[in-house]
């Protein structure tokens, strides 16, 4: 087991490097002008184009341009954020604990829907329950998420004005700034309690229903049909067959032996989930003007700010790798088949 | 990977694509599978539209101002041939439209949405174009990009998925972690960049998106191909002096490519889906091209409606994600129907 | 299911945020960019800087003609027009703590001179005080001796003198009848010269100042630090999402009547009226007119609007124009179609003085003003704003008429043209369909003269339209100008001498404009320079260059509560925050 984390770890400069090579690559199908108009906001600032692409060396080579940014980032630098505005890190520090928290409390709901809507749906199969539950599940999987995210702003923000948009209301956000209220993780949620701020914590709450709402309605349909096909298929094993034989109550039957094994895609299928909420997040984030990471990086990508774009990719490609290397721990503890050397 | 990759759901999958397919076992559960009937009926209804599109939208075409009917070559007094079947413009549109067909005609400049009108007869959305003429063509941008992105990917995976598990070896080592590092990408952030670097078009966003189509396929075959290679007939077959590459390209791979071909059709509406996310974060098509998500992106502003009137321009909003949500439900009705088929055991 | 709406709707209730009067909430959709004054050229982060650091003078209210005194109390200009001395208020302290002396102008003006970031609008004050444009490395080039560079620096040094603590001499290096509004550009604004020095920034000595020629002053201190004298106080930028400042008590001109400024950045306009709706917002930024009417006779929102409203007299400052392209690239180029006419163009197409004028008859301002500007646009009879002195309203223009577009069409390239047809693409950058409708209407008038004239509209990526426009291969495109300084120069040099920024790249050139051009810009007088511009605005209508869009008709939208606003075009923030108030 020990062995196989470190072949896990070893895993992820592969995915540095590989990400980051391939976006300056991408980046020499544009010229030098091109590039330098990526710093521009307005036509006023070309009359000194040439200027901006000495300073910056953008008609280096890309061997040249790669090795620029290498040094920079082994010396702890992620270069300065064009999007933002500041520092490629201070951004990151500022956005990631919000998208964090987004995405934790959007994931645990996802799964536990998922499963339990997939679960019933398979105990009922081709019963009323389940032509509801896959009914349901297909139609929001056929949901795009911005379509989704634009209805439930103007029903319970614009509408019925139950829910705020952002991360806190400005009343929230001048204390939070200039009291003397302590950001302790960086996340809101722990911070407001920490500081004995229940109404900040309700409030940030509040903001992140409605971002929450659409991830798990779009993210927990494709759970639903996975665990409803798994336990399907561990339902008509020789084990759980044997079990019934033996004379054991079906609720058993269904709880210990089948549910259990047919979780086992389930967990593979949570290093996705959290894929598909990192896509998520930047069109809920834009929709809801949250401000974390999706929407930083969204604005970087058409900004073409290159050294957001890369520290983004190389960043959510590590959580994926190393989300993915807890699944398989979690798979090698639940199927006692597995063993890694 | 989502889904829909075959990678996750396809792992039992034994194709019986036999004689006498109606009566089979698979088929007569598909056919008692009311939800799946329907996915079929709605996704046959938008080929319909698709391969119809031009006739569909004669009148709109006579009636604006339009670079179609331009390019064409026809003239303000033959622009009624469109409607009839022996003249070769009829034929010409449907078969091999000019690019400029895709440009919705406009009546007007104004952001101002208009309501149905006779000349626009479900209105026309943000910037004068009319909602059904986009609505129609948007079909066939939809099939474009869903086909293309899918056939690419499907291409490209079969190649890399047999080298790969054909050769082993370090060739195998070498694609499987290029396909995990493009599993542990966030695509949309990189589907966004590429589109930015090439320049927006319909064109860019499918290669933006055929670039991470892939890798779910490759790494199906591959496991098929692995699988394939433990069985005992191919032990058999090997001791009877077969040799392996025969036996994949005889036996394995027209298994598989059946079970793929199958399943990764059924992609084609999640294809979609990322076509019509990037449109909405405004780097789809351009401005005015026929594209769902992008009629979408321009309703944004005038959800609200009016002071007093919150349904002022309710047409605005419903009909590109009606059109959208129906187009992808028909693919996931028809396919949670086919799996549900395919993973059953005999 | 059931449970969990019930709990939604109870989290819901109790977080509605009531105006509160102490804070001015605005919402909009620019990115704050830097709050380096000098780095700044961009409006999000000029309004911030010019609430924070202010100049020697600024804007009287609304008015781009008259000042008043901020950090000067008054100032003397020679007669030559050579010198310029400022008589510094007393007594002044900046955020930090640090009073405000000659030194920090000074310091804050050599800044400037001396770091002149390439992105930046440093050279509006570059020119006339050192007769250079880029930084010194730039201007110099490769190769240059220290000499030279030592050369550079002695004239930067001698630009600013200090007279005494409170007595400032600027000296040009010819006379600029600009330079005092120059002087109001946010890259003049006084920053804490003791404040910055400790935190990193330039020393200010001959020493060092080659370390700072052309850097990025966004990797410095001041990126996002402020110490100026102005009334309120940077408490923080998170980029991205908010400003926030708080009233500065020590005021030299009193502490203003707003405690908290919060500036939220909010890329959707829908969400963004339903925040000004709730009261979350004190005012947003629409994006269009057209969205007005989401607004207008809501409670609680006062909708000024000048299209309705005649008497505020507001009117915008940006110009905007179709740009052809006198001298095209040729080389590899598809938007010429095949290089010829016929089927396409050649690439001195629009040197015929007809191809141009068809082009402009072919314009249909009326279309442009109902459905792009939404009903309210003013037709500009050259490329100046009409508050600018010198704006002629009685030079004539072109009005749409197909008649005379055949006429004119017919009469070129002998008649050419109108036999053999054209081909061409008209590109705009994605995103801004209002120049795209522009094409598209150009478009759709010229293919209607004649059916062998075909025009693509095409719209690329920002970066790709300046990149290609920047290498004449765009035939024509739609540009557009917003004041740096509130002198009819900073448009006219612009769009009309052959060494102006636009008129450069189009391949304009009039001897005749140039001369009465570069006689205005020395000209001291104001009546007399309005006669020479007038007099150029005639010759420009005869030579029609560009073909000129009607502009904007200004609006502003604003909760009850908020009183004290006006509009000063010149201002990134249309009014300073001191003078609001709030109910």
């Amino acid at each position: 087991m020990f062995v196989f984390i470190i072949r896990r770890l070893l895993f992820l400069p592969v995915v540095f490097f590989g990400v980051t090579i391939f976006i300056v690559l991408l980046m020499q199908f544009l010229s030098p002008t091109q590039r330098a108009a990526t710093y521009v906001r307005s036509e006023a600032q070309l009359r000194n184009i040439d200027a901006i692409i000495d300073q910056y060396g953008l008609d280096k080579g890309p061997h040249v341009q790669y090795w620029n940014w290498l040094k920079q980032v082994l010396r702890g630098n992620w270069g300065f954020s064009k999007a933002t505005g500041e520092p490629v890190w201070d951004s990151f520090k500022r956005r990631f604990p919000a998208t964090f928290e987004l995405a934790l409390l959007s994931f645990i709901p996802t799964m536990l829907v998922g499963v339990w809507l997939g679960s019933i749906s398979a105990l009922n199969r081709d019963g009323i329950i389940d032509q509801i539950s896959r009914t349901t599940s297909i139609f929001l999987w056929s949901l795009p998420t911005f379509v989704l995210a634009i209805w439930l702003l103007v029903i319970f923000y614009g509408g019925l004005g139950w829910f705020g948009l952002g991360q806190v209301t400005t009343a929230h956000s001048l204390e939070i700034i200039r009291s003397n209220f302590h950001r302790y993780t960086g996340f809101l949620t722990l911070d407001s309690l920490l500081n004995g701020r229940f109404d900040i914590f309700l409030d940030v709450v509040n903001h992140m229903i409605l971002p929450i709402v659409t991830l798990v309605a779009i993210q927990s349909a494709q759970i639903v049909r996975i665990m409803r096909s798994s336990l399907l298929d561990t339902l008509t094993q020789d084990f759980v067959r044997t079990a019934r034989a033996k004379g054991l109550a079906e609720s058993i039957v269904n709880r210990k032996h089948a549910l259990r094994n047919a979780l086992i895609p389930i967990i593979t299928l949570g290093g996705f989930t959290i894929v598909g909420l990192l896509n998520g997040v930047v069109i809920t984030e834009t929709v809801f003007a949250y401000p974390g990471m999706g929407k930083w990086l969204a604005d970087a990508a058409v900004q073409l700010d290159t050294a957001s774009v890369m520290a983004g990719a190389v960043f959510t490609g590590l959580l994926v790798v190393i989300a993915n290397m807890f699944a398989d721990v979690l798979y090698a503890v639940i199927d006692p088949r597995i063993r890694y050397n | 990977m989502d889904i829909s990759s075959p990678a996750v759901s396809a792992q039992t999958v034994t194709p019986k694509v036999k004689k006498g397919w109606w009566q089979s076992k698979a088929m007569r559960r598909f056919r008692r599978n009311p939800l799946g009937i329907i996915g079929f009926i709605i996704l046959l209804a938008f080929v319909f539209v698709a391969i119809f599109a031009g006739p569909l939208t004669s009148s709109q075409l006579i009636n604006y101002r339009n670079n179609c009917v331009r390019d064409l070559g026809l003239s303000r007094s033959t622009v009624t041939d469109l409607r009839n079947p022996v003249k070769p413009a009829f034929w010409r549109i449907i078969f091999a439209p000019p690019g400029s067909c895709f440009n919705m005609p406009r009546d007007g400049f104004s952001e101002i949405p208009k309501p149905p009108s006779e000349l626009s007869i479900l209105g026309t959305t943000s910037g004068g174009y009319d909602i059904y003429y986009g609505l129609i063509w948007g079909t066939r941008t939809a099939f474009y990009g869903g086909i293309i992105v899918t056939g690419f990917g499907l291409l490209v995976g079969i190649i890399i998925g047999s080298i790969s598990g054909y050769f082993g070896g370090w060739i195998d080592t070498l694609f499987m972690r290029i396909i995990d590092v493009i599993f542990a990408i966030p695509g949309l952030v990189l589907s966004m960049v590429i589109v930015t670097i090439l320049g927006q078009s319909l064109r860019n966003v499918i290669i933006a998106l055929s670039i991470f189509a892939w890798a779910g396929y490759a790494r199906f075959l591959r496991g098929e191909i692995l699988r394939v290679r433990e069985l005992d007939f191919v032990d058999g077959a090997k001791a009877l002096g077969a040799r392996s590459g025969r036996l994949i390209f005889r036996h394995v791979l027209p298994n598989s490519i059946g079970s793929l071909l199958i399943l990764a059709s059924l992609d084609i509406g999640t294809i979609v889906l990322g076509v019509a996310a990037l449109s909405f974060l405004g780097l789809g098509a351009p401005a005015g091209y026929a594209d769902w998500g992008q009629m979408v992106n321009f309703a944004r502003g005038w959800m609200l409606g009016l002071p007093g009137q919150p349904f002022a321009y309710w047409y605005v909003i419903f009909w590109p994600s009606f059109i959208i949500v129906l187009f992808v439900l028909g693919w996931n009705l028809l396919g949670d129907a086919v799996r549900d088929v395919m993973d059953v055991k005999s | 299911m059931k449970k969990l709406l019930v709990l939604l709707a109870a989290l819901g209730v109790c977080v509605a945020f009531a105006g509160d009067p102490n804070t001015y909430v605005e919402q909009s959709f620019g990115d704050v960019d830097t709050l380096d004054p000098v780095q700044a050229y961009d409006s999000a982060s000029g309004q911030v800087i010019e609430n924070v650091y202010e100049g020697l003078y600024g804007y009287k209210g609304d008015s781009v003609t008259e000042y008043e005194p901020r950090l000067a109390t008054s100032y003397e200009e020679s007669a030559d027009g050579m010198t310029y001395t400022f008589s510094l208020r007393e007594g002044v302290s900046f955020h930090s703590g640090n009073s405000f002396t000659c030194k920090d102008v000074e310091y804050s003006i050599e800044r400037a001179l001396v770091t002149n970031p390439p992105d930046s609008g440093a050279w509006i004050l570059m020119e006339p005080l050192t007769g250079l444009f880029s930084d010194a490395t730039t201007e110099l080039g490769d190769g240059a001796t220290d000499e030279q560079y030592a050369d550079v620096w002695s004239t930067i040094d001698n630009s600013v003198v200090c007279l005494d603590d409170y007595t400032v001499q600027f000296n040009l290096v010819a006379p600029d009848p600009a330079f005092f509004s120059k002087m109001l550009f946010y890259a003049a604004n006084i920053v804490d010269s003791e404040w910055a020095k400790a935190n990193g920034m330039w020393d200010g000595t001959a020493a060092t100042w080659r370390d700072f020629i052309g850097v990025d002053l966004r990797d410095y201190y001041l990126q996002n630090n402020m110490s100026g004298t102005g009334a309120y106080k940077l408490v923080a930028w998170e980029p991205g999402i908010r400003v926030v400042a708080e009233a500065n008590a020590d005021y030299w001109g009193g502490a203003p009547s707003i405690a908290n400024v919060v500036l939220q950045q909010v890329e959707d306009e829908a969400s963004r009226i339903q925040a000004l709706k709730a009261g979350d917002a004190d005012t947003v930024a629409l994006g269009a007119r057209s969205s007005l009417p989401q607004v207008e006779g809501q409670p609680g929102i006062v909708v000024l609007d000048a299209a309705k409203d005649p008497s505020l007299g507001w009117s915008s400052v940006a110009v905007n124009a179709v740009f052809m392209a006198q001298d095209i690239n040729q080389s590899d180029n598809t938007n010429i179609g095949s290089g010829d006419l016929g089927l396409g163009i050649p690439s001195d197409f629009f040197t015929d003085i007809h191809v141009r004028k068809c082009f402009n008859y072919a314009f249909d301002t009326e279309t442009y003003i109902n459905d792009v500007l939404d009903g309210a646009g003013e037709v500009i009879t050259m490329a100046l704003p009409t508050s600018y002195l010198g704006y002629d309203p009685n030079v004539p223009v072109y009005e749409y008429d197909l008649e005379k577009a055949e006429e004119e069409c017919k009469q070129a390239w002998g008649g050419r043209l109108w036999d053999e047809g054209m081909y061409l693409t008209f590109s705009y950058n994605t995103g801004n369909s209002s120049r795209q409708a522009v094409a598209e209407i150009l478009k759709s008038n010229l293919e209607y003269l004649n059916p062998k004239f075909k025009i693509d509209v095409r719209g690329i990526q920002w970066s790709q339209f300046l990149d290609e426009r920047r290498n004449n291969r765009l035939p024509a495109s739609i540009i557009g100008w917003i004041p740096d300084y509130a002198d009819p120069d900073n448009y006219i040099h612009t769009f009309y001498a052959t060494t102006g920024y636009y008129s450069a790249q189009t391949g304009f050139s009039d001897p005749e404009i140039d001369a009465i051009d570069e006689q205005a810009r020395t000209e001291l007088d104001p009546a007399k320079r309005a006669e020479l511009y007038s007099q150029l605005g005639n010759m420009a209508y005869e030579k029609a260059p560009y073909i000129l869009l009607p502009q904007s008709v200004p609006f502003m939208i604003m909760r009850e509560e908020v009183s004290g606003y006006y509009r000063n075009p010149m201002l990134s923030g249309s009014y300073l925050w001191k003078d609001l108030s709030k109910q």
